[in-house]
């Protein structure tokens, strides 16, 4: 798992390769498979942390960049390709909770709980005790979100969980910058204020 | 920045930035910013609280199942004004073609009355009627229109086997719709006649 976490750390670093992004501007499709290599395990955790669930982010990561792909003439700058990406993440993410919220009112509460499961825990190679341990956390970063207004967690989510600086937080969201900092100093304040999340990360690390 | 929330109890500008620059780096990037050494303490230690809750993040998260596909049936949407000179004449020669097929099929009548477009009075299939036919209609188009009327009931063998109300309805409005048409013509005259001799 130590691997996986290194490998992400070094794919969170990577830039947005400008030639790679006009190159599948222009329809060329190996270089938009370059983009999705480098990319989707990104992709793919920020929808996790979101729907919690390996299929599902699985499935809305494949959407993403097929979506991605199809509209690669609409991205205007290729600077701006990563938070566009992650638009169309949180798009997506939308929508599926939205559908969920629907099914849910038909009466198949079974499609609707965030978990993390034990299909989960097979499809990412976890041990029963990996499992626990995930579930126990993102239950503590889930009662800590609770305290925060939807545009705070979305904003925290994506400067601290996806890594994203404040301007392509700012285009991610379609909000001013001035906005996205406001609603991150709110929601740092809470996480200051309230110990009980990083309590709980300290004492995991040191075990 | 519109303080909402107190990070720290300290009024010092430098303090502040200090855990402006935790949010985000890209503030005061020329350095450090001095603060006094308690409020440096807090900002490190949220600084490496938000760093640990970023690993434990990603330590939680496991891996994609399979690597992301792009269907071999995917391909860009490309505006119109993008796909060049042949695509464009490609869809121009396929409308021509289907409009041209149209006509010829006369699913598209270019002149001349409206078709016949179903099995009701004339009234209902939207036609013209009576006098507004005489008027608005050559003589040889009322007859060619008369005609398919005449046809058409006696398709339907109505005219002879009026059994149901409908049936009689349809009588009526063909009778009424038929009559102006025939003019002086006696061989229509006759037939009509006929007809509504036959059907009385």
């Amino acid at each position: 798992m130590e691997a996986m976490a290194s490998f992400k750390r070094n794919s969170f670093d990577a830039g947005p390769d400008a030639e790679l992004v006009e190159k599948a501007r222009r329809g060329d499709r190996s270089a938009f498979e370059r983009l999705v290599q480098i990319y989707s395990e990104r992709i793919f955790a920020m929808i996790y942390a979101r729907v919690r669930n390996v299929q599902d982010a699985q499935d809305l990561t494949q959407e993403v960049f097929i979506r991605a792909y199809k509209n690669m003439a609409k991205l205007q700058e290729a600077e701006k390709f990563v938070p566009w990406l992650f638009s169309i993440a949180r798009n997506r993410v939308t929508d599926f909770k939205r559908k969920k919220r629907f099914l849910f009112f038909l009466g198949s509460p079974d499609d609707v709980l965030p978990e993390v499961g034990r299909s989960d825990e097979e499809a990412g190679g976890q041990t029963a005790l990996d499992g626990l341990l995930s579930r126990e956390f993102w239950s503590h970063v889930d009662a800590f979100s609770a305290k925060l207004s939807t545009g705070e967690k979305e904003v925290f989510f994506l400067r601290f969980l996806d890594q994203l600086k404040i301007p392509e937080i700012a285009q991610v969201l379609n909000k001013s910058q001035s906005t996205v900092k406001t609603l991150l100093y709110r929601a740092v304040a809470k996480f200051e204020s309230d110990r009980r999340l990083s309590e709980y990360i300290r004492k995991e690390e040191v075990s | 920045m519109k303080k909402q929330e107190s990070l720290t109890n300290c009024s010092q500008k430098a303090c502040q930035q200090l855990f402006e620059k935790v949010m985000d780096p890209a503030v005061n990037s020329n350095g450090q910013p001095a603060g006094c050494p308690e409020c440096v303490q807090a900002a490190k230690a949220l600084e490496s609280d938000l760093a640990a809750l970023h690993r434990a993040a990603l330590r939680h998260t496991p891996p994609m199942p399979g690597p992301v596909r792009l269907p071999v049936a995917a391909t860009p949407n490309r505006p119109l004004w993008t796909l060049g000179f042949k695509p464009v004449l490609a869809f121009a020669a396929s409308l021509v073609l289907v409009f041209g097929l149209a006509v010829g099929m006369g699913l598209l009548k270019t002149s001349g009355p409206p078709a016949f477009s179903g099995l009701k009075g004339p009234e209902l299939a939207g036609l013209p009627t009576g006098e507004d036919v005489v008027e608005g209609y050559s003589a040889s188009q009322t007859g060619i229109l008369g005609l398919d009327y005449l046809i058409l009931a006696g398709e339907m063998n109505l005219l002879n086997n009026a059994e149901t109300d409908q049936e009689d309805s349809f009588f009526e409005d063909f009778l009424d719709f038929i009559a102006p048409l025939a003019g002086d013509d006696p061989l229509l005259q006759g037939r009509i006649l006929q007809k509504e001799t036959s059907h009385v």
